[in-house]
């Protein structure tokens, strides 16, 4: 194949290529302190990531059972992150299953 | 009191068998002392009942978490047949037709006489005025140095650290109000898991009582199971049953004879009371 002609495939994938690569996915950082998620609602694309801290004294366990996004983050220490994707749109509950009354709306849209 | 007077009579329950008062005495830290308390039917509850002190800043409510409001807990206990066993409706054709009891409820619920929800309210009104006593621990907060001994010292240092006690039993009223499985031999009653069956952390996990007045209220444990505090810290001490579900912050612990009996002491520095032991003491 010359070079002519493989220059002529990129151009024509090139755009291709940009229309189907999905955005960067956007990471938004949600702590855990005095039995509290901050902030308390996030609205999210469709892929993005929430990375909870436990910046507490005690375990968490962040859970949802919202049917686009279920997730059980089992026991979480004090001082550690976790990364988690939310690939569906619509309206997430998450809870901390040891602590009730923390609660987090996230909305995927 | 209206509140109080409905706390005390035995019209809220079916056969007319129970008050909440029965369950709820303030001899025992508005708890009681047996394992399992008689339902107005005579069965036997499936839980231990638990104390009412500071109730007013209580998160959660009931062992599983089930009610998120203490008005909610009022109105279930009576209508539940496993408790009261009065259907709401029952409950106000009777109080209605009640000489002690129709007239408060005209005074102070002018507009709507006894409703469930009027019910509900000045019970939750009464019971958020039960506050736990302050006990020498608090004053040792507040800085009188010789308020605990120095076995009740040790026992705070060992709470605070080895025995990691504070991870759940945490701020003033020592509980976070949290959900745990704490390793007690598995039965057929889930906990919060019956509620939260997806959640693996949740099967047999129950809320975290407070330990105020915890000396005053045996037996210990949702069930009732654990005769002494004693006993307790074995539990804790052992680590509870392995199992997926077991709290993280649930490990062996390793502490010595003295260790348990300074952490023993310093629970009983956490009631207003002398405790038996205590009046023995020199």
């Amino acid at each position: 194949m010359t070079r002519a002609l493989l220059v002529a495939c990129l151009v024509s994938v090139g755009p291709f290529t940009l229309l189907m690569s999905p955005a960067a996915a956007r990471e938004v950082v949600v702590t855990q302190k005095g039995q509290q998620f901050t902030p308390k609602a996030v609205t999210l694309a469709v892929g993005d990531e929430i990375v909870f801290v436990n910046d507490d004294n005690g375990t968490h366990n962040v859970f949802s059972e919202s049917p686009a996004n279920p997730f059980d983050l089992k026991a979480q220490r004090p001082g550690t992150r976790t990364r988690v994707a939310f690939p569906k749109a619509g309206q997430v509950d998450v809870r901390c299953a040891i602590h009730p009354s923390m609660r987090l709306v996230v909305d995927v849209k | 009191m209206l509140g109080e007077k409905l706390f005390r009579t035995h019209e809220l329950s079916r056969q007319r068998n129970v008050a909440c008062l029965s369950c709820h005495l303030p001899q025992a830290a508005w708890a009681d002392l047996r394992a399992k308390p008689a339902a107005d039917n005579g069965a036997p509850m499936m839980r231990r009942s638990q104390t009412l002190y500071d109730v007013a800043w209580q998160t959660a409510f009931l062992w599983d978490g089930r009610q998120d409001s203490l008005e909610g807990v009022v109105q279930g206990a009576v209508a539940s047949p496993d408790i009261m066993g009065l259907s709401l409706d029952s409950m106000v054709q009777r109080l209605a037709f009640s000489d002690d009891l129709s007239g408060d409820f005209r005074r102070v619920y002018p507009n709507l006489g006894a409703t469930p929800e009027t019910v509900a309210d000045a019970l939750s009104a009464f019971m958020r005025t039960i506050r736990s006593p302050a006990t020498r621990f608090d004053r040792w907060i507040a800085g009188d140095d010789k308020a605990l001994s120095a076995s009740e010292l040790r026992g705070f240092q060992l709470f605070n650290g080895k025995a990691n006690c504070v991870a759940c039993h945490s701020g003033w009223r020592l509980t976070d109000d949290g959900f745990r499985d704490i390793g007690l031999p598995a039965s057929s009653d889930r906990g919060r898991g019956r509620i939260k069956p997806q959640i693996e952390s949740l099967a047999f996990a129950f809320r975290t009582p407070t330990l105020r007045g915890v000396a005053d209220r045996p037996p210990y444990m949702h069930d009732g199971s654990l005769r002494s505090l004693e006993a307790v810290v074995e539990h804790y001490d052992r680590g509870g049953l392995q199992r997926p579900s077991l709290s993280a912050d649930m490990f062996p612990l390793g502490l010595n004879a003295q260790e348990k009996s300074d952490l023993v002491a310093f629970m009983r520095s956490l009631s207003a009371k002398p405790t038996p032991s205590e009046r023995r003491s020199p």
